[in-house]
């Protein structure tokens, strides 16, 4: 996969996943990459500093506790009000990148 | 307190400070926790499962490079903002600067004043604080505004008022004089600079001068003959 078409979507890519349940960082990173069957492998890592920018932007709201397995806290994060309304634009967005690409042949 | 857990956290919060450290770093290490809690269940030992575990958490260069994109470079980029705001307003004029500078009068034969000049190290410090750089090169002073600029021939010590009107006129004021009340002011744009002379002497000039007090000239061809 191209790694910037990567890179400029993981904002859709990490609401995309918030869209459904609240999730702390690694259960995002593993639900990523089930869902697109290892198309594209989510390092852990480099999901926190979008996250944490969507934080700032109030597009996720940040929850502590601690999960099932025990351990200390972990940040949970949940889709905002904002969040979905951002979603729902990069998704418009994305899907009328794809039809013009589309259009000139550049899907093949 | 593992060892390479620890330098693990420190180098992926690297750019961080304070409690905004504090809580990435403490959130990161939940996490390899979390991991570490599952890998352990699958069998592995605690050292193999952390191992793993930082492994699976990827690049460190990554991770602090995005880190501090979204939190110290935007706090970083405000203070220079601010420290700029700061140091335009200090040096930056602001509306009409008005000013005063020692002026020498010149006599004619006569023994009536023709003329004042005015040193050009006053002028450099003077027209600075209105926002006019004025710089003595090889073949004259340079007087400059933005991106405009004027040259007046010949290297000199002093300047005559109609030449620095002149010069002002062509860095685009208008300019003007004002001889009332026993001084002389310089006028350009919204800026005033009174000249300091010696008493009596203004009155002597305005008096052997066509000019009415506060004419003011946009053509500078008529600074040397409306002024």
């Amino acid at each position: 996969m191209d790694p910037n078409l990567f890179k400029g979507n993981l904002e859709l890519i990490l609401l995309s996943i918030l869209e459904r349940e609240e999730m702390y960082g690694i259960e995002i990173a593993k639900a990523a990459n089930e869902r697109k069957d290892g198309y594209f492998v989510l390092n852990v890592g480099s999901l926190y500093p979008t996250l944490h920018k969507l934080e700032q932007q109030r597009r996720v709201a940040v929850d502590s506790r601690t999960t099932a397995r025990g351990g200390a806290p972990v940040r949970y994060y949940k889709i905002t009000a904002a969040g979905r309304k951002i979603l729902a634009q990069k998704r418009k967005a994305y899907a009328e990148y794809h039809s013009a690409i589309t259009a000139i042949g550049g899907a093949g | 307190m593992n060892a390479n857990l620890e330098q693990f956290l420190r180098k992926a919060t690297r750019g961080l400070y304070g409690q905004e450290r504090n809580i990435v770093r403490e959130e990161l290490r939940s996490n390899i926790e979390q991991l570490v809690l599952e890998y352990q269940e699958e069998g592995d030992m605690h050292e193999v499962a952390l191992a793993r575990a930082i492994y699976e958490f990827g690049n460190l260069k990554t991770i602090s490079a995005g880190m501090t994109r979204v939190h110290s470079l935007p706090r970083f980029l405000q203070r220079v903002g601010l420290i700029a705001v700061l140091v335009a307003l200090f040096t930056i004029p602001l509306g009409s600067h008005h000013a005063s500078v020692l002026a020498t009068p010149w006599l004619d034969p006569q023994g009536t004043v023709f003329t004042f000049t005015i040193p050009v190290t006053e002028l450099e410090t003077l027209l600075y604080r209105a926002g006019i750089r004025v710089q003595q090169v090889q073949s004259g002073l340079i007087f400059g505004i933005g991106n405009g600029w004027t040259l007046v021939p010949k290297r000199r010590e002093s300047l005559e008022v109609t030449e620095l009107l002149g010069a002002l006129c062509q860095t685009g004021f208008s300019v003007g004089i004002d001889t009332g009340n026993d001084q002389v002011a310089l006028l350009f744009g919204t800026n005033r600079i009174e000249l300091n002379i010696p008493p009596g002497t203004a009155q002597q000039w305005r008096a052997q001068r066509r000019t009415m007090s506060n004419t003011r000239v946009t053509d500078c061809n008529d600074v040397y003959g409306k002024l």
